[in-house]
């Protein structure tokens, strides 16, 4: 009995102790996966001079090893990933380089920017420069995978160590990216979380477009270039569709001219004569789609317009970043989303004539606490005490961060109008005491109504409503437009001086203007002539002479010059700008000496 | 206690404990596209309790991943199930495993469709307005919240966007992409009528402007959760989800919803490009057509005999009623590419393409 009770209790414990190890493993359905990276021992010792990553922003590559990596500024947080699925992998603490200093070995980044990370197989993922300099990624709740609402710090950086190993390399490469926080309090999208990193470029994105124009030279126009030409004291014009839709932009035999032959913007950039002898146009959009027009219709036809924006705003989103409209266009001919124009002509072997620099400044150095200086017909500097004498003007604006704030400074505007920028001028270059710079476009700038210069503790700085706060430069030491081609160059016929706007005109330009005849006679002369040009008066009230302005200096091709006063010029309505039969300009001043009746005028220099 | 019996009692021990002991289970690894969780874990589930020594291990991502996952990076995966067919030929067939310099796959299966379908709630704003007549009038209202998964990295973002623009013929209403997506992105999201097909180009970087009313994620399965939360009004899913999680749905026109072979030409008249590349390998362009979920097994798969099981086991009789039943029901028939190279153990239950 006693033995067969013992076998029995045998037995049972037999039976106990296997239930405690059951024939099919219970499948646990963990909501968090353990972490698919163990730190392991790497497989590969990495040589400290062996490269591991490239970075480039497409002209230019720095390769860095491991020991550069860790020479530069480190930065340490956590992350971890939530996949497509809903799987969690818990974060982690990662050392590594944030992906900003790391664009910066290249050059930095900035708003039209954004970085390409690539794995060695040649994945890609593209990061904007908010995910890469404000973090903006959404966060993931690592407990549950819920949507975390508040704002956390983020950082997206290449990281090298995990938890103070090197990473797997089998698992994770020798390089991953990751988004970190200071806390293990986030998780975000696997598919952000780029393992097998090897290289980062820099690049354009497609906000910042080019347009390739292609003829007997060619040219990458990129968006500030077209904006800056298209603007309204450039080359804008203006369509208006059967549905009331304004579209602004420049006409297409200006985009021609830039290209038909080896000159490019200065005056009889378009070459008509090829033009009437005729050439193809071909309009391509992004995706290859393209069409095609004649070269003669398109001669200065500012009807048919390249634009790119529609009723003062942005230009519908199908047609980005341009289309090509107007009278005489059929739908099918309204081609949108243009990446290239061509010209069917043969390209010159000569290599093209460059663009003129814009003038040497002048020969005294401009001095002062805030100078205005590149591309202006007056370059000048001025004290603190001087700016602080000047009339001030009060504007508010929203600041990007503290709401509405009311400030006190001098119109940019004013300033402007002492300086007589150049009117096709690309950027205005706002540079502080330290180094820093920020680049505005020089149109946007010169539109800016209320933009000013405040003196805060007796340090000067911007603030510019309606731009980004990166360009709000403090401790401002110098404004410098760039770009442009030189003030007394710029056209056959310009207006300047004391003006709210430069104006160069070509003379065909002028030539497509409203005509108006006038009968009247020479000072000089006995016969009453018939004469035919452009209302002066017209064409300096597009200059916007300032209420300072008193008079007006009338300069010839030769040097001859004349003062007249203002207010009489502006007085003449039948003083016109005509032409002669020799194709140059003269003055044409019924009632006024015959010293005003100036030949070959080439400039009015309001004073 | 004699020794005698005391040796007889550590043989029994021994004996019992010993047929309990663990086994060692194969693992069979399956990368699956998610919107195939609901119905592929009732089929693991199954598969392991007919086959106690395999541990199924299921991961899923977007279909570009999973088969990534196998084609680029090169793991060990035995199944690969992915929810646009036509990415198991584009990223599979040329690509060459580096130990036996074979393509990663010569054959796939269509073995599942699905079709699209607006998902909403209750809580959705116009629920009791909205039909399959003027749903895209309600979503490009302005106060309507729209989710849309990032087709960047998920199919069903991609075939959202197809379908908007089909709307506009099958509506005869021109202008229905720009309503629903016109200005609310930092970079625009184009939509490009050509002669014979539209383009939608989808820039490299796709982010919603401040204040948008579409909400994207880089999944659908994301978008669930916003709507059973009700932080969106309407997203885009495919039927069998919005079934699975009991959500309404705005039933489309076949000649939209993506899943007749019917309407294939249809389908065709639409394309989504990303106007990048993100694989060195591949042609960012996906046809509109008809879904059609791909299973393959890779060249480099660990366990072929036993991943040729479970896809036996998914496209039979048990297979087809889990599937079924998860509203996702298996094709009848299953036409495979590279017939020849199949399986024998999954010849009887699939055709030729």
């Amino acid at each position: 009995m006693q033995k067969r009770l013992f076998f029995v209790l045998m037995i049972l414990l037999a039976l106990i102790l296997s239930s405690c190890q059951p024939a099919v493993m219970e499948e646990s359905s963990p909501v968090i996966e353990a972490p698919t990276e163990v730190p392991v021992e790497p497989t590969q010792v990495i040589e400290a001079g062996e490269p591991v990553l490239e970075i480039t922003d497409g002209s230019q590559s720095v390769m860095l090893s491991m020991a550069d990596l860790e020479k530069l500024e480190v930065v340490e947080g956590y992350g971890g990933i939530l996949s497509s699925s809903g799987s969690i992998t818990p974060p982690a603490l990662y050392k590594g380089i944030s992906l900003k200093d790391l664009a910066d070995q290249v050059g930095g980044i900035d708003e039209s920017k954004g970085i390409v990370v690539y794995a060695e197989d040649g994945y890609s993922i593209t990061y904007s420069y908010d995910q890469v300099a404000g973090g903006d990624f959404l966060t993931y709740d690592p407990t549950n995978g819920t949507e975390i609402k508040d704002d956390i710090p983020l950082t997206a950086m290449i990281g090298y160590l995990r938890e103070g190993q090197p990473l797997d390399e089998k698992m994770e490469g020798k390089l991953r990216l990751i988004i970190a926080s200071d806390e293990a309090n986030q998780i975000t999208d696997g598919h952000w979380a780029v393992k097998w990193v090897v290289k980062v470029e820099v690049k354009p994105v497609a906000a910042n477009w080019f347009l390739h124009l292609e003829g007997a030279i060619t040219e990458e126009m990129d968006r500030a270039t077209f904006e800056s030409g298209s603007s309204p004291h450039c080359h804008l014009k203006v369509w208006t569709d059967e549905e009331g839709n304004e579209w602004e932009g420049m006409p297409l035999w200006y985009l021609l001219g830039r290209v038909d032959d080896a000159v490019r913007h200065e005056s009889r950039a378009f070459d008509e004569d090829l033009a009437e002898a005729g050439y193809t146009i071909t309009i391509t959009a992004v995706d290859g789609y393209s069409i095609e027009l004649q070269s003669q219709p398109a001669a200065f036809n500012d009807e048919w317009i390249v634009a790119s924006s529609m009723n003062g705003g942005d230009i519908p989103d199908k047609y980005f970043p341009l289309r090509l409209v107007g009278e005489g266009l059929d739908k099918g001919q309204m081609i949108g989303a243009i990446e290239s124009i061509k010209l069917g002509i043969e390209p010159i072997e000569e290599p093209p004539i460059v663009e003129e620099e814009a003038p040497a400044q002048a020969t005294e150095p401009v001095e002062g606490d805030v100078v205005l200086i590149g591309s202006v017909g007056k370059p000048m500097g001025w004290k603190i005490a001087d700016l602080e004498a000047m009339e001030m003007t009060t504007v508010k604006v929203d600041h990007p961060k503290k709401g509405e704030v009311e400030y006190a400074g001098i119109l940019l505007s004013d300033l402007f109008a002492l300086t007589d920028p150049a009117a096709d001028a690309e950027t205005l270059v706002a540079t502080a005491a330290d180094g820093y710079s920020a680049e505005i476009p020089a149109a946007d700038a010169l539109a800016c109504a209320d933009c000013i210069l405040v003196i805060d503790e007796g340090q000067p700085g911007i603030i510019m409503p309606g731009f980004e706060t990166s360009t709000w430069v403090k401790d401002l030491a110098s404004l410098e437009f760039k770009g442009g081609s030189s003030r007394e160059m710029s056209g056959d016929f310009v207006i300047s001086g004391n003006v709210d706007f430069v104006m160069p005109f070509m003379m065909d330009e002028i030539a497509d203007m409203d005509m108006v005849t006038i009968n009247t006679k020479h000072p000089k002369k006995e016969e009453m002539v018939d004469y035919e040009g452009v209302r002066l008066v017209e064409l300096i009230k597009m200059a916007k002479p300032t209420a300072s302005a008193k008079k007006a200096k009338l300069t010839a091709l030769d040097g001859y010059s004349t003062e007249i006063d203002l207010p009489a010029l502006m007085a003449c309505n039948d003083c016109l700008l005509a032409f002669t039969e020799d194709n140059t300009l003269k003055l044409v001043m019924p009632g006024m000496e015959s010293m005003y009746w100036v030949k070959d005028i080439v400039s009015v220099e309001i004073e | 206690m004699s020794i005698k019996h005391f040796l007889c009692s550590l043989l029994i021990l021994f004996s019992v404990t010993g047929c309990a002991s663990n086994q060692e289970k194969t693992p069979l690894v399956v990368f699956a596209a998610g919107s195939l969780i609901v119905p592929l874990d009732e089929v693991e589930k199954e598969f392991e309790r007919l086959h106690p020594n395999i541990d199924v291990r299921t991961e899923y991502h977007g279909s570009i991943q999973v088969i990534r996952h196998s084609s680029e990076l090169n793991e060990p995966i035995d199944v690969v199930l992915s929810a646009d067919y036509a990415l198991i030929p584009m990223l599979m067939y040329d690509q060459l495993e580096p130990e036996s310099n074979q393509p990663y796959a010569n054959w796939s299966c269509k073995f599942a469709s699905n079709r699209m379908g607006l998902a909403y709630t209750d809580r959705s704003r116009y629920a009791d307005e909205i039909n399959s007549d003027n749903w895209y009038e309600v979503l490009s209202r302005k106060d309507v919240r729209v989710g849309l998964s990032d087709p960047r990295f998920d199919a069903s973002g991609y075939r959202t966007l197809m379908i908007i623009k089909l709307a506009e013929k099958d509506y005869g209403k021109e202008g229905i992409f720009a309503q629903v997506f016109n200005g609310e992105f930092t970079q625009p999201l184009r939509d490009l009528d050509r002669d014979t097909k539209a383009i939608i180009l989808v820039p490299e970087i796709l982010e919603t402007r401040t204040g948008s009313h579409i909400y994207m994620r880089g999944s659908s399965v994301q978008l669930i959760s916003l709507l059973e939360a009700g932080d969106i009004d309407y997203a885009f899913e495919y039927e069998s989800v919005i079934k699975q999680h009991g959500l309404r749905e705005v039933v489309l026109p076949a000649s939209l919803d993506l899943g007749d072979s019917a309407f294939e030409q249809v389908y065709n008249q639409v394309e989504v490009k990303l106007d990048f590349r993100r694989f060195s390998s591949v042609e960012p362009i996906f046809n509109g057509e008809r879904i059609a979920y791909g299973a393959t097994i890779p060249v480099n798969a660990p366990n072929p005999d036993l991943a040729a099981e479970y896809l036996a086991f998914l496209f039979g009789d048990q297979g087809r009623e889990i599937m079924g039943r998860n509203f996702h029901p298996i094709l009848d028939p299953i036409a495979c590419d590279g017939y020849e190279n199949t399986p024998n153990l999954l010849q009887e239950l699939i055709e030729r393409e």
